[in-house]
């Protein structure tokens, strides 16, 4: 069997046991993108040269005797807005074309020492902000699936690459279900972290009260592993949390007679499709006949959720996104006579209209005179959300729900409606305003052959919980990638 | 479609704040799309929120003090390595207006 099929953990046990070296597993992956790359567009910087020379390094460490572990010599691509040093970390931006990273973030530091193989970087939706991945300056990424349709967004590329078998995983980052989402539309397993449970440092801020990084596999075992290898405190990341990492594996295949599963009636949204409905409640009813106690709940304040979404995302992105004027970094207008006139020129064409529309929204919704009406009253709205999940996890271990509301859509179908285009994450992004871990694995097909998520959503935390639900789930519906591709 | 909420006014001093240039074309049609989503997102004026505090941060995590001890960091020439424009180690720019 190729190895391009198999897990990350499959691909440790080879390795591990010698039946196949960090070079042949290079080499099947690099001829995998090179055959199908040209049709998914799932990575903005792949160096062939490098990957190979770094497999060369690894099974030259491992001959003599280095320790294997969980993700030595695994074959990863990395979002294209976490930073690697030396590497380009462009954002999927015109305004980062150029960037070529000076640091490694925490978590590709984490990853180095396990001595990962890092296959390149992946695509995205620029500065992480889109649900279809059709808001790259470097193109549109397309889903494995059905390449008429979305990857979802804005970790398209990750998705993609894992989902087309040219990665055996991927990390990704989330503000407001942009790692589940596309896990969801693409039929892989996607992992969003408590709030602080991973390091920020060295991911380009988009949100910062939201966003997180987290895991993109093939299966519950590998996005447990993952998990814990980028989890922990780090001091470069004032709001990362000091608490211990779980051996998120142990809660594998675990018994879950008596774990209660509140279903909340406004993620069960109107004008849902039917069969993304009908797979949902399949997976829950597993749930169910494994022992777990099963009811419907409210939490009212998320019919509040998207606008509040909305108007806290961009505002944060306004302020962080200042930092691009073309004077320490990035693009720049070179033909401005005048700082004030290369800021506004700079901003003007590095920016995509994605990116500008956000901008001027939280900008807006910052300014004096509108402050109190709409960020500050955001905040409050989401002290209202965060009581109503506290609530709910007095009562529940976990609570689930679709993860998007339809299968992958086509391509160009939402483009011209931001509005339309942002509901897809109207079950996500609750989820990021409170803080909370939830993951989305595959539950079913659709009639058109495109894959359908469950997420599962956990207190604060309680990232064993997901993977115990999860894990039950996986077990039952034997899930297999299905490509003509 | 007549704005409720937004003007082309109030659009373009957004954009004096946010250092955008939008041509006259740009601006109706940011104009439009604000103003439709602004008059979404103001939903959130129906939820009772009397006595309730903002969040600012998720979690009860607080600011984080450490020691003011020189530690290594980037070095001029690594800070300066995607600059657009430098000068004498330092950032140069267009005349300052």
């Amino acid at each position: 069997m190729d190895l391009i099929f198999k897990s990350a953990h499959e691909l440790h046990d080879l390795i591990k046991s010698k039946e196949v070296s960090v070079l042949d597993i290079a080499n099947s992956f690099i001829k995998r993108i090179k055959s199908v790359d040209n049709k998914i567009n799932a990575y903005i910087t792949f160096d062939e040269n490098q990957v190979i020379n770094n497999a060369k390094l690894i099974d030259e460490y491992i001959a003599k005797n280095g320790e294997i572990k969980k993700f030595t010599g695994i074959p990863i691509s990395i979002k294209d807005n976490i930073c690697i040093k030396g590497v380009k970390t462009t954002c999927a931006s015109k305004m980062l074309s150029n960037y070529i990273s000076v640091y490694d973030s925490t978590v590709v530091k984490k990853l180095n020492s396990h001595r990962y193989l890092l296959l390149g970087k992946a695509n995205m939706d620029e500065f992480a902000m889109g649900s279809s991945n059709e808001n790259s300056s470097f193109g549109v990424v397309k889903n494995p699936w059905n390449l008429k349709k979305v990857p979802g967004g804005s970790s398209g590329g990750p998705a993609a690459s894992v989902a087309a078998f040219e990665a055996a995983c991927s990390l990704g980052s989330d503000t407001g279900g942009s790692i589940r989402q596309p896990a969801s539309l693409c039929g892989i397993v996607g992992l969003k972290p408590t709030y602080g449970r991973v390091s920020r440092y060295g991911l380009t801020a988009f949100a910062s009260s939201l966003d997180q990084i987290g895991p993109l596999t093939k299966d519950v075992e590998d996005c447990a592993n993952l998990l814990q290898v980028i989890s922990g405190y780090d001091e470069f990341d004032s709001t990362s949390i000091k608490s211990e990492v779980l051996d998120y594996r142990s809660f594998l295949r675990r018994d879950i007679k008596g774990i209660k599963v509140g279903i909340p009636k406004e993620l069960m949204v109107k004008g849902m499709d039917n069969e993304v409905k009908e797979s949902v409640l399949k997976a829950v009813s597993i749930l169910e006949k494994n022992g777990a106690y099963i009811e419907e709940t409210s939490l009212p304040s998320l019919e509040y959720a998207l606008s509040v979404y909305y108007i806290v995302a961009a505002s944060e992105a306004s302020s962080n996104l200042s930092r691009f004027d073309g004077v320490r970094y990035g693009f720049r207008d070179f033909d401005s006579q005048t700082l004030r006139e290369m800021y506004k020129k700079t901003r003007a064409q590095g920016f995509g209209s994605e990116v500008k529309r956000r901008i001027m929204i939280g900008t807006f919704c910052l300014s004096s005179g509108y402050y109190d009406a709409y960020y500050e009253k955001a905040q409050k709205v989401r002290t209202l959300i965060i009581n109503d999940f506290k609530n709910a996890f007095s009562k529940y271990d976990v609570l689930a729900s679709p993860t998007s509301p339809t299968p992958a859509f086509n391509l160009g179908e939402k483009t011209d409606d931001p509005l339309l285009m942002h509901l897809s994450d109207i079950c996500t992004s609750p989820v990021n305003l409170a803080g909370i871990p939830a993951i989305s694995i595959p539950c079913g097909v659709s009639s058109e052959n495109l894959p359908i998520g469950i997420q599962i959503m956990a207190d604060v935390l309680r990232e064993d919980n997901l993977i115990k639900t999860a894990s039950v789930i996986e077990n039952e519906i034997n899930w297999q990638i299905n490509l003509d591709l | 479609m007549v704005s409720k909420i937004v003007s082309k006014e109030d659009i373009k001093h957004i954009a004096k704040l946010a250092e955008f240039e939008f041509s006259d074309s740009e601006i109706e049609k940011i104009t439009r799309q604000l103003d439709r989503i602004i008059e979404h997102v103001a939903k959130i004026g129906e939820a009772n929120t009397e006595d309730v505090d903002p969040t600012f941060h998720v979690l009860e995590v607080f600011n984080v003090f450490r020691e003011d001890t020189i530690k290594k960091s980037l070095s001029i020439e690594e800070s300066l390595s995607n600059a657009p424009e430098e000068s004498d180690g330092g950032f140069k720019v267009p005349k300052i207006d």
